[in-house]
Parts: structure tokens; sequence; C-alpha cells
């Protein structure tokens, strides 16, 4: 991460911190960084870093009948097993079967259908979350793919049709790799930080 | 983790069979008398795969760059542009993607080779359509291994060849 601040603003929207310290709060139900209900910005400076946020993350949700959607983009889907199993995140197989833990493609999810198919899809789930009596969704969507097919306009009007605060019980995690996210200009920046309830920078 | 996979100084040696892909011992055939085949790029931003892949390829005899950051892969690729043959890179990496690296180094030099690696599913038209003016000359699929890796080399420099003449 540069020393760039990336935004000026509201700087009580943004917390900042290194990997550990954002994961561990994932266990602190109280101090989660991630609210139910919150359409949450993170920018992420290594992959290991994004993985140590996610993996935490699950590791908490999942046993607390949350169901947990992590959209990859820079890891195989495979590698995404194997992070959540060494970090101790339980029956992986049986989260996936039962439908309470989906591990998918977000290149796909964005760009092979309609770029609100994820969207749909998490809306879905939230509909069949009410229906089995889970806790809620939350979902950890990289957008890397906006990049990689130059679709910045289309990455700022998905962002901006989402609301900052949902009225239900499902939670957005937008997750930026820092290298991609350095690629916005400074006034795309400061307009995700300002959409988003809160904003994570992991440092 | 250096972004740069250094080079390691092997011993030379003689031998200098390329005809059967992959040789199955540990000597860099990089540096035969005869010379190297051909000089690669290697791009990852795994850098255990870079490594392993850089080592296996100078054991069958090409001359490699490898590097995690395509940065600074392309940084180092506009300073010697010419002694490039071929580029393999992974596609989905932060910052600068491989097709995004491919299109950069074909503008610098149209005749360097494009081999792409992706664990994920291959679609040829996920690029075609976003990209349709860079020529992407293979694609392999992760995990991938020396000899499947060489012999797609191989082939590919070998239509070039075909092509000049």
């Amino acid at each position: 991460m540069t020393s760039n601040p990336y935004y000026s603003g509201k700087m009580e929207k943004i917390v900042r911190g290194d990997s550990q310290q954002i994961a561990e709060t994932a266990a602190k139900k109280k101090k989660s960084l991630i609210e139910p209900g919150s359409h949450t910005l993170l920018v992420y400076n290594d992959l290991n870093a994004f993985r140590e946020i996610y993996t935490q993350y699950s590791r908490a949700l999942l046993p607390q009948n949350e169901i947990v959607v992590i959209g990859t983009q820079y890891e195989p889907i495979n590698n995404v097993k194997n992070a959540l199993r060494l970090a101790g995140v339980g029956d992986i197989e049986r989260y996936l079967n039962e439908g309470r833990l989906f591990i998918l493609d977000a290149q796909q999810g964005y760009h092979y259908a309609d770029t609100h198919g994820m969207w749909k899809f998490a809306l879905s789930l939230l509909s069949r979350a009410k229906k089995e009596g889970r806790q809620g969704v939350t979902w950890f969507g990289d957008a890397g793919s906006f990049f990689s097919f130059e679709k910045i306009e289309e990455l700022m009007q998905y962002e901006l049709s989402l609301p900052q605060k949902y009225e239900d019980t499902i939670s957005t995690v937008c997750s930026y790799h820092s290298k991609d996210f350095e690629k916005l200009t400074e006034a795309q920046q400061q307009t995700l930080f300002d959409h988003h309830l809160k904003s994570i920078v992991v440092e | 983790m250096p972004d740069k996979i250094k080079n390691n100084n092997h011993k030379d040696n003689n031998n200098n069979n390329l005809g059967n892909g992959f040789r199955g011992d540990n000597k860099d055939k990089s540096k035969d008398k005869d010379g190297p085949i051909a000089k690669l790029l290697i791009v990852d931003d795994e850098y255990d795969l870079v490594h392993v892949l850089k080592i296996g390829l100078q054991q069958n005899g090409f001359l490699v760059e490898g590097f995690t950051n395509p940065e600074e892969a392309l940084q180092s690729f506009k300073s010697n542009a010419e002694s490039y043959c071929l580029l393999v890179s992974d596609v989905r990496m932060p910052g600068l993607t491989g097709i995004q690296l491919a299109r950069k180094v074909k503008e610098i030099n149209p005749n360097v080779k494009v081999v792409l690696m992706t664990a994920f599913e291959i679609r040829d038209d996920e690029f075609s359509t976003v990209f349709p003016s860079t020529k992407v000359d293979g694609f392999v699929q992760k995990p991938v291994g020396i000899r499947e890796l060489t012999d797609k080399v191989l082939s590919i420099i070998g239509q070039s060849k075909g092509e000049e003449k």
C-alpha cells in the first residue's frame, strides 16, 4: 500500500489496520467490522490479507447459522476451500452441501451473465435464508474482474446501485486488491469510500 | 518475497538433446554449447510456481526470466524486448492481468508469442470479445507440468519458425 491515504474526507468511516487486527474482529460480535446489513468496502494489500479476513469471518459466521458467499477472482476455488480448511472452518463439504457456504468465480458471476447476476443470486439466498431460519447472508465479492475487463464505468454503476445499508440481514463486502483500487481515479476512490457504510483498508 | 526470481548459476553441460521435451535431470540446459533454445518471460503472482517453472524450463534448454510482479516484468521486457521470444503469463493478476501484459508486450514487440495460464475455466470468448486485437498463441490449464508447458512452448516456437520460412 502506498502512503496515499486514498481519501481525505470522512475519515471516521475508514478503518485501517493490518489483516490480523481486522480478521480478529470477526470473533467479536459487537466489534465486528462487518455489520449486519451493511455495504462494506474492503481494500486489501495482498492475497494473504484477504484470505485471512474471509477465512476468519467465515469461521465466525458459519457456526452462527449465517450463509457465507465468497466470490473469488485471484484464487482458484479449490485454494479458497483449502484456505478455509486450514483456518479451521469446520466441515467445509457439509457447509457446501447444505448450501450454507458458496465459493464462486467472481468473474463468471459479474461478467458472464449480467453485472447484477451476483446480486440477484445474493437476494435469492437471502430469501432462502429467511425461509430456513438462518441468521442472514454475508457476501465477500472480489471486484478484480471489472479491472481485468477494463469496465470501470460498469463497476461504478454497480456499486452505486447498491445502498449503503440494507433493510435486510444481508452484508456485502466489496473487496479490492490495492493494485486494482489504485487504478481508480481519486474521484472514483472517493465516491466509493463515500458510498459504502464503512471502509476497511488493510495496510 | 522477491518480485524477480533470480537466475540459478548452474554449471554448463554439453547435453543438447532437446527433441524429447522434458529430459528428467536437474541440469540447466540453457547454457549448452549451442546456446538456449529461446528466451522466455514467465510471470505469475505465485512465487513458488514461477520458481518451479523457471527451473524446469531452464533444465529443458530455455533462458528464462521470472517475475511475480507483472509491472516489473514489463519493465524488464521494455529494456530488452528483442531478446524475448515468448511470454508465459498467468491470466488473473491484480494490477495488470496477463492479457493486459500480453497486449503491452505485443505493442512493443509484435513478434513475441504469448501463452496464458489459468487455474480457472478457459473460455475462448473470454478475452477475444473484450480485447479482439490481442492475439494469444496458446492457453494452458493450471496446474501445469513442465513437460506440458515445454511441449506447448516448443510447438508455438516451432510454428513461429515455420511462419518465418
